[in-house]
């Protein structure tokens, strides 16, 4: 069972020291051979950076879909767009119906 | 209302068919409820670890990124290439009203310092601490917020499926059996009718 990051070559870089595997993608066909290697393998836990998030949205929806791996969107080192908190408002809105139900 | 055929079958069929959609629609609004209950705890929780979260690495990222800046991609991969940190994680998938949510069990071993600080620029390791001591949350929140996720994909469905049945398919089925009971009354009040104009010719 392994962690894996996916993300931009410079957000990736320090989980390399955490023991999560690294998988640095600059384009779209780059993404998807990460994508193809990690549904091979046992990954449980997928990292995946704001950017990648925001700028392949099609590419990786179908990962959000299933099991496993879990995916998380974390704030990589590029500014901030706020797609990792977008994500959690979208989950608020589809199951609500409404995203102002809690604060 | 054309096309139904006012007979006691069709009458008979739709009967059942109402019955069968009335269960139904009582089954999904419990469903409905239970996956709501569920969401409502994990979202909670899922909520207040992703604002602590965030804060957390997105400075401890712009961090390590400026630290680094002046290395190339290889010389910071050659410092990490034999990370003593080890993660080792079990998965449990949990069945909740027939979705699958995964539940993780993790040791987290070793440290995060596998590298000389000789060869090592000054910044790295304060942000590489932050990142450390985020991992065991990262794990719990991947798992929380996939949860959610899952759950919400399934409470949608199922919401969808709820109102279909109580807005379209309920009212559908009794306007027909309404339809159909009222002409058979119709039909067997006209042959009455007819029979009593007989017996009259007759007598």
């Amino acid at each position: 069972m392994r962690i894996g990051i996916l993300g931009d070559n410079k957000s990736v870089l320090a989980f390399g020291a955490l023991g999560v595997e690294t998988f640095g993608v600059s384009g779209q066909n780059e993404l998807l051979e990460a994508i193809q290697k990690i549904k091979a393998m046992d990954f449980v836990i997928l990292l995946i950076t704001e950017d990648i998030a925001q700028n392949y949205e099609q590419t990786i929806r179908d990962l959000f879909q299933e099991t496993l791996p879990a995916c998380l969107v974390i704030p990589g080192v590029n500014k901030d767009s706020s797609k990792a908190k977008e994500g959690l408002k979208k989950i608020l809105e589809r199951a609500l119906g409404s995203e102002n139900f809690i604060n | 209302m054309e096309n139904i055929k006012a007979t006691r079958m069709e009458l008979l069929k739709l009967k059942r068919q109402g019955k069968t959609a009335q269960r139904g629609y009582k089954l999904l609004k419990e469903k409905r409820d239970g996956l709501m209950k569920k969401f409502m705890e994990i979202i909670r929780q899922t909520k207040a670890q992703r604002d602590f979260l965030e804060q957390k690495l997105s400075n401890a990222s712009k961090q390590f990124a400026l630290s680094t800046s002046n290395m190339l991609s290889g010389e910071v991969e050659e410092i990490f290439s034999l990370p003593s940190a080890k993660i080792k994680i079990d998965v449990e998938t949990q069945n909740i009203m027939s979705v699958w949510i995964p539940k993780f069990q993790y040791v987290i071993e070793g440290d995060v310092k596998c590298y000389s600080d000789f060869s090592s620029p000054l910044g790295m390791a304060q942000s590489l601490t932050s990142f450390w001591d985020a991992l065991a949350l990262m794990i719990d929140l991947a798992g929380n917020e996939h949860s959610s996720r899952l759950l919400s994909y399934e409470i949608e469905k199922t919401r969808r499926r709820v109102n279909a049945l109580e807005y379209v398919i309920i009212p559908e089925i009794k306007r027909k059996v309404k339809f159909i009971t009222s002409k058979l009354d119709e039909q067997e009040r006209s042959e009455k009718i007819v029979r009593m104009k007989i017996k009259e010719m007759i007598a």
